[in-house]
């Protein structure tokens, strides 16, 4: 998260610097129009960063951890997906989840189809592709990325089992 | 309020009448709580990332954006938006509000579509904790094995660019 906010920051007082190079009065109006966006989608995003806690208090880790035993071969691939996207929270959550079932026997193929259907369905991204893209994006991306998970888990079945 | 506040606050609403069956206002509460503790956590973050947009957005002209992101720019504005995916840093509070301004400068659907896939897949700023937890032998593994999804999504998406910009939203930030 530190690294994050530091990039960013970094990122801002660069394009700031850059700013007032070219012109003084540009910093205070890109400032003044990060203010308005953020202002006008602060209420959604309060509204959604709430529904995220409401996914993570709904399914809390131990829960996934207990749907997935130690599942393997096309079933274990197939419920390492699902439940993968199940996961609301980021990877200081998921990563452990991950380590934790492939320590307790879920094969290679489980634990990749896993993190990928962390990775591309996530819980977690909803509340903001919702709030900010509504639900007919959010439907078409899923669907778009509907068999990745399962591919990869399958692909690592054949190439590492 | 507009119609997407409305209509997240309904959803929002449901979930905690949810949340009120399965723990009471115990969990209703925890729900609450957990949200904003994450907002509180982020929320340097999120004010770094509107003035990042907000200087980008005075700094780049909108035509330099459709004429290097856009439609027009055909591979060249896939492979800067698979770039950008890449070195974003943050979560979807970070990366969504960009994506919209993407989508909102006009880009069409397949340069916003790559940015997200590229950074749910190569995200560059998870690798360090990737290998940390992971380790090196699942960390190479799953990069092997996803690193193809980005450049094969953008392709179906700049081919059906035109079908799909309809489920962009529409023009401006709100």
């Amino acid at each position: 998260m530190f690294i994050a906010t530091a990039l960013l920051v970094v990122a801002a007082v660069l394009l700031a610097l850059v700013a007032y190079r070219r012109d003084s009065k540009l910093v205070s109006a890109g400032l003044k129009d990060g203010s308005r966006i953020l202002l006008n989608q602060a209420p959604v995003l309060i509204i959604a960063f709430i529904l995220a806690g409401y996914l993570e208090v709904l399914l809390p880790p131990e829960l996934v951890r207990n749907w997935l035993g130690s599942e393997a071969g096309f079933k274990g691939v197939m419920i390492g997906s699902l439940v993968g996207g199940l996961i609301p929270s980021g990877p200081y959550v998921a990563y452990p989840i991950i380590v934790s079932m492939y320590k307790a026997g879920a094969s290679l193929a489980t634990v990749i189809s896993f993190v990928t259907g962390w990775m591309l369905w996530s819980t977690s991204r909803l509340p903001f592709e919702l709030a900010l893209f509504g639900p007919r994006f959010s439907a078409l991306r899923m669907a778009l990325y509907l068999v990745f998970p399962p591919l990869v888990g399958l692909m690592v079945l054949f190439l590492w089992s | 309020m507009d119609r997407t506040t409305k209509v997240f606050s309904v959803i929002t609403l449901l979930v905690a009448a949810l949340a009120y069956q399965m723990g009471g206002w115990d969990l209703v509460f925890a729900g609450i709580k957990r949200g904003l503790d994450t907002l509180i956590t982020v929320a340097v973050l999120i004010v770094a990332a509107y003035a990042t947009a907000g200087l980008a957005g005075v700094l780049i002209s909108q035509e330099s954006i459709k004429n290097y992101l856009g439609r027009e720019a055909g591979w060249r504005g896939l492979l800067i938006g698979m770039a950008a995916g890449a070195i974003t840093p943050g979560g979807p509070y970070v990366y969504y509000p960009i994506a919209r301004a993407i989508s909102s400068a006009g880009v069409g659907f397949a340069t916003v579509f790559t940015f997200l896939t590229s950074k749910g897949i190569w995200d560059l700023s998870r690798l360090p904790m990737e290998l940390a937890i992971l380790g090196p032998r699942i960390t190479l593994i799953r990069w092997l094995v996803t690193s193809f999804i980005p450049p094969v999504l953008a392709y179906i998406a700049y081919r059906l660019d035109k079908q799909l910009e309809p489920f962009l939203p529409a023009g401006g930030e709100e």
